[in-house]
C-alpha cells in the first residue's frame, strides 16, 4: 500500500532480527547546564521493527527520542538514519515523524486539517493529499471525524488523528512519545493492539517510548533498558524478561524476588514460584523451602502471595484462579507454607 | 466580554465629557441680566475665580492684590473667545466670578445672560479712561455697562529675523508660497477676519466694509484664501505657548502672533520682530466682565478696581505688548519702561485705536442692519473647513 | 403548634433573609449586582441615550441656548459636508494605519518575549514595555514634539550621523509616530499572553511534519495569536479613534480627528447636539468593528 515502506513481505516483524539498519546512534550524549540526560547511547534499529525504548522518567529514554527526532542537538556522537548522520539536520528535514503524549493536535484545524497538515508542508498535489488523508483517517477508524475539531473528540480519537498525522506522511521511521501514557487502562490496552496492528500493516518501523513495562513486554520486537541516560540491555521481550543481564532490567520489568544461595543472586519471577501448604511434596527436580505467609492478595486472575522465608528473604508468587488448577491455598497470614520453584528459572542476576 | 466593555469604556469615556453639559439643565437666558449693583463694595469673600487670557494675571500684580485683599485669586487661562464663553457657562454658571472677555465673546455673554451689569461708579479710575472704550458697544448695551474695558492691542505679524531679512509689511506674506510649512497662524474661527481685512484691501471688488460682517459670497472668499494658506501652515497654534514654542524651534518662521510672544520670545533670546502690517490688523479690546451667578462678587470689584489702576495697567501692558484704557497709566508706564508709552500708542489713542478692527461675533445681522450676513456658527464651519 | 418550635421557625430578621436568600440564590445574586448594574445603566446607558437624543436637538448661533425640537439638520451637515466627511475618513484611516503598524511591530517582540527571552530578560522587556506607561500620556506626546521638531533631537541626530533633515513635525506623520508609539504596549500585552499559551511541542509538531519556520508562524502561530491580535487592534483602534489630544500637539493643518470637531463643538463652539451627532460616528464604527471581531471569533477563546 506504501510506496515509501521497503518491499513487503520480508517485513513480517518478528523476522526483523536479520533485518537491515535503519537507524544507528553511537555514542550519543546530551546534557542540559551541566545535568547530564544521556550519557552514552549506542542503538541499532531494524527497517520495519517495532522497537521500544523502556525506563523510568528521567533514564533518557524521552532525550534519546527528542534527538532522533531532531527537536535537541546532541552534545557528541551521531545519529544515522539509512546511514546518513543527521544529528545537525532541522526536524523538517528529516524523514521522521513522531505521535506526541499529550498529541500536540493544531485545535484551529479540523481533523482532516491536521492531517493533512505535513503533506501540505512538503506541497503534495491537492488530490493525492485528499486520497491519503482519507485513507490515513480510515485505518485509525475516523473516517467519519474528519470535520471535527480536535476538541470534539475523546482522548482516545485525538491519540488516534495523532497518529493519522504520523503515518500519513509515510515517514522512515515513526517515533511514538508514551502515546498512550493519558489514556484510560482499558482503552490503552486496545491502543495497544490497534498500534501493533496498524504497524503490521503500514510496515514503518516504529520507535517507542514508554516507562510501562506490560506495554514495552506486548508490542515491542526489541526493548532497550535505559537507566541513568545509558541502556542496560537490548533485547527482545522474551529476553529481558526471561534473562536480564542486571538487577535493574530483572526488578524494572516485571516483578522479581531476589534470593541469595551460595553467594550469589538468583532473581525469581512471582508466576515461576508455587506455593503450597506444608508437607506437600515439590515435584521432581524442583526446590521447596517453608516460609510463613505474609500476605495474600485476590486479584481476580491472580492470587497474589507473599511469603517471608526463614533467613527473612521476601519472596513473591502468583497463582493463577484457574478451574481446577491447584486452586485456592485456604492458609491464613502468619501460618507456615511451602514455596517451590525450578531451579532453572532462578536466574542469575 | 472584558475586552468589549474595555472598548465600551472607551468611547464611554469620550461621550462622557460630552453629555455632561446636556445632563445639568442649560443655564441660559433669553435675555441680558438684570442689574443687582452694590451699594458699595463691601468686605471680600476670601476668594476669587477668573478666567483669563494668558499672560493677564501674573504673580506680579496678582501677589500685592491678594496681600492687600485677602482675596485669594484661582487662574484659568483660556485659549480663545469661544472656550471663555463655554467656561463662563459651564455647570450652569458661577463657577468663575470674572472674565477677561474679548470683544468676540463679550456680546455672547451679554445676550446669554451669563453676565451682570456693573456700577462703574465703584471703579475710582474710571474717570480717566480713554474715552472711546468707556462705553463701547462691545461691552455696553443700551447704557448699561456689562463689562470693564481692559486693555486692547492688535494682533500683528511676527516673524524670524534671523530667517527672514527683510522685514515683512504686509499680510500678503502669510499667503506667499516661499513660506511653505513655515506659517503658524491662530487655531481659531475669528481668524477668518484678517482674511476678510486684507481682502477688503486687495480686492475691493469684494465688496468687503466690516472684516465681522460678511456675507456668504465674502466668506467664501475668505475662506479659499485661508485654505491656500493652509497648504503653507505648519501648525495651527491653540494656545500662546504653543506658537512661542513653534518659534523657538525653527518650525515656523512667520506668523499670526500677539505682541506677548514677541516680548517672551526675545527675553528667550529667539530673534523675533513684529509689525502692524499696512492693511492693519485685526485685534482686541478686552473687558472683565462679572459672572450673573458670581460668587465673590466683592473681591470682584476689589480686582477690576485694582487693575484699573496706573500702575497695574501699565504692568499689564508692558508685560503683553499692549495698551491700557487708563490714561494715567502713561507716565507709570515710562517709569516700568521708558519710552513703552509712545511704544504702544498711550500718547495719541484716538487715531491707533481706529487702524484696529477689533473682534466682535460675527452675527446674522449685519452692522449695518440688514440680515444678509453670516453668523459665528457659520465661522465655524467654515474654519474647520479651513482647516481640513 | 408548641411556641418553641415556632421562634425557631420564624426567627428574626436577619436569619429569615439569610434563608431567604439560601432558596433563591438568584436573588442573592442579584442584590450583589445590583449596585454596579445600576450605576452601569445610569452612568453607561443613560448617557449614551442623552447623546444620542440630543444629537437631533439644535443650538441658539447667538446665545448658545438649547433648542430642543427634533431636527435632522445636524446629521444633515455631517453627511453633506465634505469637510466632516474627510475628518471622519481620515480618524478611521490613522487608526487602521495605527493598528497595522502596531500588530507588525508588537509580533516579533511579543514573540520574542513569550517564546524567547529567558526568565531574566522577559522581566526586563515587561519593564520596558510598561514604564511608558507609568509616565503621563502628555508628557509623553510632549517628548515625542520635541523630538520631531524642526531643530529637535531627530534631525540633530540626523545631522550627527550625516543624514538628510527630515520635516515630519506637525505632520499626519507625526500623528502615526506618536499613536504608534502611545499605544503599542496595548497591543504588546495581549499579543504576549496569546504567544506565551501556545503549547511548546506544537512548534515541534509543525516541525516534524515538515513545516519551516515561515509556515509554522503562519499556519500555527498566526491563527493561535489571532484573538490576541484581535484584542490589542480593538485598543489600539479605538483608542486611537476617540484620541484628540495628540493631534492637537503634535498634528499639522489638516489633522483634526472626529474628537477634536466634537471638542470643539462642545467647549469651544458651544454647539453640543452638532458634537453629539458628530459622536455617534465613532460609536457605529467601533459597533462594526466589535461585530466583525466577533465574527471572527476574537471572543470564542476569551
Amino acid at each position: 500500500m506504501n510506496a515509501m515502506s521497503p518491499p513487503a513481505p520480508t517485513l513480517a516483524t518478528k523476522t526483523a532480527s536479520g533485518g537491515e539498519i535503519l537507524l544507528r546512534l553511537s555514542g550519543v550524549r546530551k546534557a542540559y547546564r551541566g545535568a547530564v540526560a544521556v550519557e552514552s547511547v549506542d542503538l541499532e534499529i531494524r527497517r520495519g521493527e517495532f522497537f521500544t525504548m523502556l525506563g523510568p522518567s528521567g533514564s533518557g529514554k524521552t532525550t534519546t527520542l527528542r534527538l532522533i527526532a531532531g527537536f535537541e542537538q546532541p552534545d557528541a556522537g551521531t545519529i544515522e538514519l539509512d546511514g546518513v548522520d543527521m544529528a545537525r539536520t532541522a526536524p523538517f528535514d528529516r524523514n521522521v515523524n513522531t505521535v506526541f503524549q499529550d498529541y500536540a493536535l493544531f485545535p484551529h484545524m479540523s481533523v482532516a486539517e491536521n492531517v493533512a497538515y505535513g503533506l501540505k508542508a512538503k506541497r503534495v498535489a491537492a488530490a493525492e493529499c485528499r486520497d491519503r488523508v482519507a485513507e490515513a483517517l480510515r485505518m485509525v477508524q475516523l473516517a467519519d471525524f474528519a470535520g471535527r475539531l480536535p476538541a470534539q473528540l475523546s482522548g482516545g480519537q485525538r491519540q488516534r488523528v495523532g497518529l493519522a498525522r504520523a503515518i500519513v506522511n509515510r515517514p522512515g521511521l515513526l517515533l511514538l512519545d508514551e502515546p498512550l501514557g493519558a489514556l484510560d487502562l482499558k482503552l490503552r490496552q486496545d491502543m495497544q493492539l490497534e498500534l501493533k496492528h496498524i504497524q503490521e500493516q503500514v510496515g514503518i518501523t516504529f520507535l517507542y517510548v514508554t516507562h510501562d513495562q506490560e506495554e514495552a513486554l506486548s508490542m515491542s520486537d526489541r526493548i532497550a533498558i535505559f537507566n541513568r541516560g545509558e541502556i542496560e540491555q537490548i533485547g527482545t521481550p522474551e529476553e529481558v524478561y526471561e534473562r536480564p543481564t542486571t538487577p535493574f532490567v530483572a526488578n524494572f520489568v516485571g516483578s522479581s524476588s531476589i534470593v541469595k544461595r551460595r553467594g550469589r543472586r538468583f532473581m525469581l519471577r512471582p508466576e515461576k514460584v508455587q506455593v503450597l501448604p506444608v508437607g506437600e511434596r515439590a515435584a521432581f527436580g524442583f526446590h521447596g523451602e517453608e516460609g510463613r505467609l505474609e500476605d495474600r492478595v485476590y486479584l481476580g486472575m491472580f492470587t497474589k502471595y507473599v511469603v517471608r522465608l526463614g533467613d527473612g528473604t521476601k519472596i513473591v508468587a502468583v497463582q493463577p484462579n484457574a478451574e481446577g488448577a491447584t486452586g485456592q491455598l485456604e492458609k491464613q497470614r502468619g501460618e507456615p507454607v511451602l514455596v517451590v520453584w525450578n531451579p532453572e528459572t532462578a536466574w542469575p542476576v | 466580554m472584558r475586552t468589549r466593555f474595555a472598548a465600551l469604556a472607551t468611547s464611554a469615556s469620550l461621550l462622557a465629557s460630552l453629555v455632561a453639559p446636556i445632563a445639568v439643565p442649560s443655564a441660559a437666558f433669553a435675555a441680558p441680566a438684570k442689574a443687582n449693583y452694590p451699594k458699595q463694595i463691601g468686605k471680600g469673600e476670601g476668594a476669587l475665580n477668573i478666567v483669563a487670557w494668558e499672560g493677564y494675571a501674573q504673580d506680579d500684580w496678582v501677589k500685592p492684590f491678594e496681600q492687600e485683599t485677602g482675596c485669594q485669586v484661582n487662574r484659568k487661562y483660556a485659549g480663545s473667545s469661544d472656550e471663555m464663553v463655554a467656561l463662563m457657562r459651564q455647570g450652569g454658571g458661577g463657577e468663575y466670578d470674572l472674565v477677561s472677555a474679548s470683544g468676540d465673546a463679550s456680546l455672547r455673554l451679554i445676550y446669554g445672560g451669563d453676565v451682570q451689569p456693573i456700577k462703574v461708579d465703584l471703579i475710582p479710575d474710571f474717570k480717566d479712561f480713554v474715552e472711546d472704550l468707556k462705553a463701547p458697544p462691545h461691552n455696553t448695551v443700551k447704557g448699561v455697562h456689562y463689562g470693564l474695558s481692559y486693555e486692547w492691542g492688535p494682533n500683528v505679524l511676527m516673524w524670524n529675523t534671523d530667517k527672514i531679512k527683510d522685514a515683512p509689511k504686509s499680510w500678503a506674506e502669510i499667503y506667499d508660497p516661499k513660506y511653505q510649512g513655515q506659517v503658524s497662524v491662530p487655531d481659531n474661527p475669528i481668524q477668518i477676519a484678517d482674511a476678510a481685512l486684507y481682502l477688503s484691501k486687495t480686492k475691493p471688488e469684494l465688496g468687503i466694509k466690516d472684516p465681522y460682517d460678511l456675507t456668504p459670497k465674502q466668506l467664501d472668499a475668505a475662506g479659499d484664501l485661508l485654505k491656500t494658506q493652509q497648504k503653507l501652515v505648519k501648525k495651527y497654534w491653540a494656545l500662546a505657548s504653543d506658537e512661542i514654542e513653534l518659534f523657538k524651534n525653527g518650525d515656523a518662521t512667520i506668523g499670526a502672533a500677539w505682541p506677548y510672544m514677541t516680548n517672551s520670545l526675545k527675553d528667550a533670546g529667539t530673534p523675533v520682530a513684529d509689525v502692524v502690517p499696512q492693511e492693519g490688523a485685526t485685534g482686541w479690546a478686552d473687558s472683565w466682565m462679572l459672572s450673573a451667578k458670581a460668587k465673590h462678587p466683592n473681591c470682584a470689584y476689589k480686582f477690576m478696581a485694582y487693575v484699573s489702576t496706573p500702575k497695574v495697567q501699565a504692568q499689564q501692558a508692558i508685560y503683553f505688548g499692549e495698551t491700557p484704557v487708563n490714561l494715567k497709566a502713561c507716565t507709570e508706564m515710562d517709569a516700568q519702561q521708558p519710552g513703552s508709552c509712545e511704544k504702544y500708542h498711550l500718547n495719541a489713542p484716538a487715531s491707533y485705536l481706529k487702524s484696529i478692527k477689533f473682534w466682535k461675533t460675527p452675527l446674522k445681522q449685519c452692522s449695518d442692519g440688514s440680515n444678509t450676513c453670516t453668523n459665528y456658527t457659520d465661522w465655524q464651519r467654515k474654519w474647520q473647513e479651513i482647516k481640513g | 403548634m408548641s411556641s418553641a418550635h415556632e421562634t425557631l421557625r420564624r426567627g428574626g430578621v436577619p436569619r429569615r433573609f439569610s434563608g431567604l436568600l439560601w432558596r433563591n440564590p438568584r436573588l442573592g445574586l442579584g442584590s450583589l449586582l445590583a449596585p454596579p448594574l445600576a450605576w452601569f445603566i445610569l452612568i453607561y446607558l443613560a448617557a449614551l441615550v442623552v447623546l444620542f437624543v440630543a444629537a437631533f436637538w439644535s443650538v441658539d448661533p447667538f446665545t448658545g441656548e438649547l433648542d430642543r425640537t427634533w431636527t435632522l439638520d445636524n446629521f444633515r451637515a455631517i453627511l453633506t459636508s465634505d469637510t466632516y466627511r474627510a475628518i471622519a475618513l481620515r480618524t478611521v484611516a490613522m487608526a487602521a494605519a495605527v493598528t497595522v503598524t502596531d500588530a507588525v511591530l508588537a509580533f516579533p517582540f511579543a514573540y520574542y518575549m513569550a517564546r524567547v527571552a529567558g526568565p531574566k530578560l522577559r522581566v526586563a522587556l515587561f519593564a520596558l514595555v510598561l514604564l511608558p506607561l507609568w509616565s503621563s500620556y502628555l508628557a509623553r506626546v510632549y517628548a515625542w514634539r520635541l523630538i520631531l521638531s524642526h531643530d529637535g533631537v531627530l534631525n540633530w541626530a540626523l545631522k550627527l550621523v550625516g543624514l538628510p533633515q527630515v520635516d515630519i513635525g506637525y505632520s499626519r506623520w507625526a500623528m502615526w509616530i506618536v499613536f504608534t508609539y502611545i499605544w503599542l504596549p496595548f497591543m504588546i500585552m495581549p499579543l504576549y499572553a496569546a504567544l506565551e499559551r501556545i503549547p511548546g511541542n506544537f512548534f515541534e509538531a509543525s516541525g516534524d511534519l515538515g513545516a519551516r519556520g515561515w509556515r509554522t508562524t503562519a499556519k500555527i502561530v498566526f491563527p493561535l495569536a489571532l484573538p490576541g491580535l484581535i484584542a490589542g487592534s480593538i485598543f489600539t483602534f479605538s483608542l486611537t479613534l476617540g484620541d484628540y489630544i495628540t493631534p492637537v500637539l503634535v498634528g499639522g493643518p489638516g489633522s483634526d480627528f472626529i474628537g477634536n470637531v466634537v471638542y470643539a463643538n462642545v467647549g469651544i463652539a458651544n454647539n453640543v447636539p452638532f458634537a453629539a451627532a458628530y459622536a455617534t460616528l465613532p460609536l457605529l464604527v467601533m459597533a462594526i468593528y466589535l461585530l466583525v471581531a466577533r465574527r471572527l471569533g476574537a471572543f470564542d477563546m476569551m
